[in-house]
């Protein structure tokens, strides 16, 4: 399962320990006042990673991505710009992009992929709009 | 019906209606709790996989229907510090009663 929890209020690192006993595919926690947190990605890290496995962070938990060393694992944080985020909250009101975004089958890569090209076809559209004098607003 | 029953029978529709609807948009709907009205609108749908609940105002997900879910959009809501008895103690229950499904999912799923 997919989990959503950014922009809450989640503030302190005792407070996503019950998330770590739930097996989830995905788990973005932005925009919390707990990944402000000087120890915070270490900890969701470490803590994924011990119980899942099977199951890495790197296609876990939005914030952390695997780099290549396949039985020691070197993790590297990429860091989701806020830039992104509005380009994701953008695909979220798109209905079959949001269905696109959320297929499994795709790697988060991909998916990121995706989210940089429809947000280059809604800026053009959005000139598009413009230059037609129609305003109705895309980006919003 | 409430304004808000209507709202969401409008997006029930989007979505391909009640029967066939897999995803619903609860988003922007300035939800503060899963009421009993708004359960009795989307419980109808049974096939229901994906739910957005972006931007709202919830502190609970009490109420909402015990769908086979794959997804959960809260973000934008107002869940806070988890403590025994807290808001965000259900969250936790419902969706460990839904990694049954999710482990399904998962077995017939691949992922690069």
């Amino acid at each position: 399962m997919q989990l959503d929890l950014s922009s809450n209020q989640i503030n302190t690192l005792e407070g996503l320990t019950p998330l770590f006993s739930l097996s989830l595919e995905e788990l973005d926690l932005l925009e919390n006042p707990v990944a402000e947190l000087p120890n915070y990605r270490a900890y969701l890290f470490e803590k994924y990673h011990n119980i899942h496995q099977e199951f890495p962070p790197s296609r876990c938990l939005t914030e952390l991505t695997r780099t290549e060393t396949k039985f020691k694992p070197n993790f590297k944080i990429w860091t989701t710009t806020r830039k992104m985020r509005m380009m994701r909250m953008t695909v979220n009101k798109n209905s079959w992009m949001r269905t696109m975004m959320m297929n499994q089958s795709l790697s988060l890569r991909k998916r990121n992929d995706l989210f940089v090209k429809f947000w280059q076809i809604a800026i053009f559209l959005n000139k598009f709009d413009k230059k037609m004098g129609n305003d109705q607003k895309r980006l919003d | 019906m409430s304004k808000l029953a209507k709202q969401i029978g409008d997006r029930l529709k989007e979505a391909g209606g009640v029967k066939d609807a897999h995803e619903i948009d609860l988003s922007n709907l300035g939800l503060t709790e899963i009421s009993k009205d708004t359960k009795k609108a989307i419980e109808k749908a049974k096939t229901i996989e994906v739910v957005i609940l972006s931007d709202n105002q919830l502190t609970s997900i009490e109420g909402l229907p015990e769908w086979e879910l794959v997804a959960i959009d809260l973000s934008s809501n107002k869940y806070s510090f988890f403590h025994s008895g807290s808001t965000m103690l259900h969250l936790l229950v419902y969706l460990a009663s839904q990694q049954s499904c999710s482990l399904i999912y998962r077995r017939t799923k691949s992922i690069p």
